[in-house]
């Protein structure tokens, strides 16, 4: 197997991971299980129902996305495979983090010069011109931690079955 | 060299599927979700959390120091306002949905007092749109006041 093919294999499961998968937590309620049913048939609640009903499980999903209704949509899915005739969801939330990501600093001697250039040693030689702690680039600092908010989204609700 | 193909075809599925899972066997009731009370549903939990949002970042603005300058002051103070009759616009529009729901449920449990729910929703409706009115002309009076206000603290830079 090459490295490519393993590169492109991880490169594959990443965009898989990162295309916003699904990712609902359920904690189910009962031990009693409904066949599975259509996600158009599961209806969307505010609150309980005076009808009665059985509480089948508790679902949320948490992600920085801020689309409210591809979370809301992921929890229906879900409790359409639960058997679940209608979902009452609770008051999404949402808060802000800050993270930090880490950047490639600004160069000052610029991506041609010829200190950083791959050279005659190249990047992994001996000499270390670009990661070396010795090299030119010695007191510069070759990352920054540039900090940014994110805004993150939970939706919970429970799943439901009529009696 | 098969063995990478097999891998390669084997997670082109698994990406293609993605997120959508498997096939499952379903069952279709036959009897789909009311629209508009989805609707109305939607409508309410998407008030809820924005309100709880507002809420929370009202509660920030009451913890930001207050400027010496009177006027910079007023600009604040116009702009908390502001926010809190955002609030309670959600709030009314929130309420609204709500006792619609709560009119639609019981029309629905008891058919034959429709004619009488539907007198009390109409006048709730006919209370809820002049209070809308209302807060819509208050807000366009509280924007234009803070334009007035804005327009002095920016001016003293051209004097």
């Amino acid at each position: 197997m090459t490295v490519r093919t393993v590169t492109l294999a991880i490169g594959l499961l990443g965009i898989w991971v990162v295309a916003g998968c699904a990712n609902v937590q359920v904690l189910r309620l009962t031990s009693e299980t409904f066949p599975a049913r259509e996600v158009e048939d599961v209806t969307i609640l505010s609150r309980f129902p005076s009808q009665q009903h059985e509480r089948i499980a508790e679902l949320s999903e948490t992600s920085s996305s801020d689309n409210i209704e591809r979370l809301q949509r992921h929890l229906l899915k879900k409790a359409a495979e639960l058997g679940a005739d209608a979902v009452v969801f609770s008051t999404p939330i949402t808060h802000i983090e800050q993270r930090v990501a880490y950047q490639q600093a600004y160069n000052p001697w610029g991506y041609y010069s010829p200190y950083y250039g791959p050279g005659p040693y190249g990047y992994w030689g001996p000499w270390g011109y670009r990661y070396g702690p010795w090299g030119p680039t010695w007191g510069y600092q070759q990352t920054v931690a540039v900090p940014y908010s994110v805004r993150v989204t939970t939706v919970k609700g429970t799943a439901i079955h009529y009696s | 060299m098969k063995a990478h193909y097999t891998l390669m075809i084997g997670l082109a599925l698994v990406t293609a599927t993605g997120c959508e899972g498997g096939a499952m066997v379903t069952e279709s009731r036959g009897q789909r979700p009311d629209l508009v009370i989805t609707m109305l549903h939607q409508g309410v939990i998407e008030l809820n959390g924005n309100i709880e949002e507002l809420q929370r970042h009202i509660a920030d603005l009451k913890q930001m120091p207050i400027d010496t300058d009177p006027q910079v002051q007023e600009l604040q103070g116009l702009d908390l306002a502001s926010w809190e009759l955002h609030l309670q616009q959600w709030m009314v529009q929130r309420d609204n949905l709500v006792s619609s729901l709560d009119a639609i449920e019981q029309a629905q449990a008891t058919p034959q007092d429709k004619t009488t729910i539907g007198n009390q929703w109409s006048e709730r409706r006919a209370h809820y749109m002049k209070t809308i009115e209302e807060l819509r002309s208050n807000r366009r009076k509280m924007e234009q006041k803070r334009t007035d206000v804005e327009s002095q603290v920016l001016e003293r830079y051209f004097k």
